[in-house]
């Protein structure tokens, strides 16, 4: 994580900075992929399966063998929770959000926020596709929102 | 108790014989976490009867809020002891168990013969942000951005799963923190001592993590719990009938989110070593204390601890009365969901209420069989788990 700043003068409550993820290290090549509009993960092929969150091995035989490779990023939601309470200062101007496990095909999970939808409308199970907010010219973050025409 | 081969030779060779535990606050009232500590040690000390000299052995847990490298040095030091053993158990909410664990196999293998188990910590949100103690986690970088700082969010997906998969419902997980809350009504140290509340009153509280209402989240607290661990044998000329340590277990998941089930948590692997050393199964266990950091919380270790199947947490919780009069008395002094949560070593507040009723000290809170007791230590998101079974000496 980024440092999330300095004190605020007059001793009052800092402002909190949007938290965003540090670029650089074992995940960069994710965050490079996220802003090109592709999501990548490794794969060892020793084991048939790919590594999340990112590591310069595989935590299953650690083998160093893993490759970069894009995946299909239409999943579904495997649990989600509509969030009425920030635990971090920047989220209190979001709330209600929808934070969710998204399980895509090739079994990854990653932990996403849903957009484009109403928290009423969201359920355990149904088909999402990504949405990728950039939100600076390093960072882009990997939404999900419900899958359009099923 | 037939041997089983997974006791290792510890099965009751270790006892609890002494208890502190301070009265916990909202803020921290001009305490430091060490001050905390310390009183909390002073106490268990002498309500075990036995003096600084006697103490070969110390085992601490971070306190958030005064986080220090050299810790247990750091409060030996405080406490003018000089242990041949000295321990940090870092475990988040599994550490008071995991102490106990370790404090234990120092007794029983001679590596030590009086340990003292102390965690204290203060509250303070302010500090919280201005100055979060450090923690490495490739992992946050996914989720912190996404709004999942803390544990709420993770929690809240666990029992929106449950609630889809097995038809859970919210009134059943708001029963126990109801019942709890009833049984916190006879513990004037606990927070919400004479607040008692319903099932109605944890459904009207807000909605903090959907389906988490307020009241079904523990509330951070300044406190400081201990307890002393020594050999059956040297327990046998101190103060109290103590209370055995017959099983424990430990276990760890190194990824909640990637799990093939994400509702079948390494509570099962940790709950099944502490019952094999025990030698004891679920149906012999008289009373538990289990983390309840979240309902949801208490009601997935209620299933992967064995007493109940998996799914069946909601309609158990419905059908048993959890008071510590009730037919299955859990987390008889109101749990950390009535009493507070001092800090990571919250669970000790479990440990103590449990080492309390197997030694017959509850008062007019003691449960009906105090032969057996479990209890549980949750850290993470179900991520490191410790599980001790105790057992009264009488």
């Amino acid at each position: 994580m980024k440092d999330p700043g300095g004190d605020a003068p007059g001793g009052g409550m800092p402002s909190f900075p949007r938290p965003l993820p540090a670029l650089e290290g074992d995940a960069a090549p994710y965050w490079r992929a996220l802003a090109r509009g592709a999501v990548e993960l490794q794969h060892c092929a020793a084991c048939r399966r790919h590594v999340f969150p990112p590591r310069p091995f595989c935590p299953l035989c650690l083998g160093r063998e893993v490759a970069w490779q894009e995946v299909d990023a239409r999943g579904r939601v495997a649990t989600f929770t509509t969030v009425h309470r920030a635990t971090h200062p920047w989220f209190t101007g979001v709330v209600p959000y929808v934070y969710a496990l998204v399980e895509l095909p090739c079994g990854v999970r990653l932990p996403t926020r849903l957009v484009d939808v109403r928290p009423e409308d969201v359920c355990v199970g149904i088909d999402v596709e990504p949405r990728f907010e950039r939100v600076d010219d390093a960072v882009t973050l990997l939404h999900f929102a419900p899958r359009s025409g099923g | 108790m037939a041997r089983s081969s997974e006791d290792a030779g510890l099965r009751g060779r270790a006892a609890i014989v002494g208890l502190g535990e301070r009265r916990p606050t909202k803020s921290p009232e001009g305490r430091t976490p060490l001050g905390l500590v310390a009183e909390a040690a002073i106490e268990a000390l002498a309500d075990a009867g036995l003096g600084p000299a006697d103490v070969d052995g110390i085992v601490v847990c971070p306190a958030m809020m005064q986080y220090s490298m050299l810790w247990p040095s750091v409060v030996a030091e405080h406490l003018g002891l000089s242990p041949s053993y000295l321990d940090l158990v870092d475990l988040g909410g599994a550490s008071a168990c995991a102490m106990v664990a370790r404090a234990a196999t120092a007794v029983a293998t001679g590596r030590a013969r009086t340990v003292l188990c102390v965690s204290g910590d203060t509250w303070d949100p302010r500090g919280m942000y201005l100055k979060p103690p450090p923690l490495v986690s490739p992992l946050r970088d996914f989720t912190i951005p996404y709004g999942a700082a803390g544990a709420n969010a993770d929690y809240a997906m666990a029992a929106r799963l449950h609630m889809a998969r097995f038809g859970t419902t919210e009134r059943q997980l708001a029963k126990i923190v109801a019942d709890q809350r009833r049984s916190a009504q006879s513990n004037p140290l606990a927070l919400f001592h004479g607040k008692p509340a319903t099932v109605d009153d944890v459904l009207a509280s807000p909605v903090v993590a959907d389906p988490l209402h307020l009241l079904e989240i523990v509330m951070p607290c300044s406190g400081a719990e201990a307890v002393v661990v020594t050999t059956p044998e040297r327990a046998r000329d101190l103060r109290h009938a103590p209370a055995l340590v017959l099983g424990f277990g430990e276990h760890l998941d190194p990824d909640p989110f990637q799990r093939p089930d994400l509702l079948v948590t390494p509570v099962v692997e940790s709950a099944r070593r502490a019952f094999a050393m025990a030698g004891v199964s679920p149906a012999e266990v008289g009373f538990a204390e289990l983390y309840d950091c979240y309902s949801i919380a208490v009601l997935i270790e209620i299933e992967d601890a064995g007493f109940c199947p998996k799914g069946e947490g909601g309609r158990f919780v419905e059908s048993h009365d959890l008071g510590f009069d009730g037919d299955f008395p859990l987390n008889t002094h109101g749990g950390m969901l009535s009493f507070g949560q001092p800090g990571l070593g919250g669970g000790m507040t479990l440990v103590v209420e449990a080492a309390r009723q197997a030694m017959g000290r509850a008062g007019e809170r003691q449960v009906r069989r105090p032969e057996i007791g479990f209890v549980h230590g949750n850290g993470g998101t179900f991520t490191e788990e410790c599980s001790l079974v105790l057992g009264a000496s009488s």
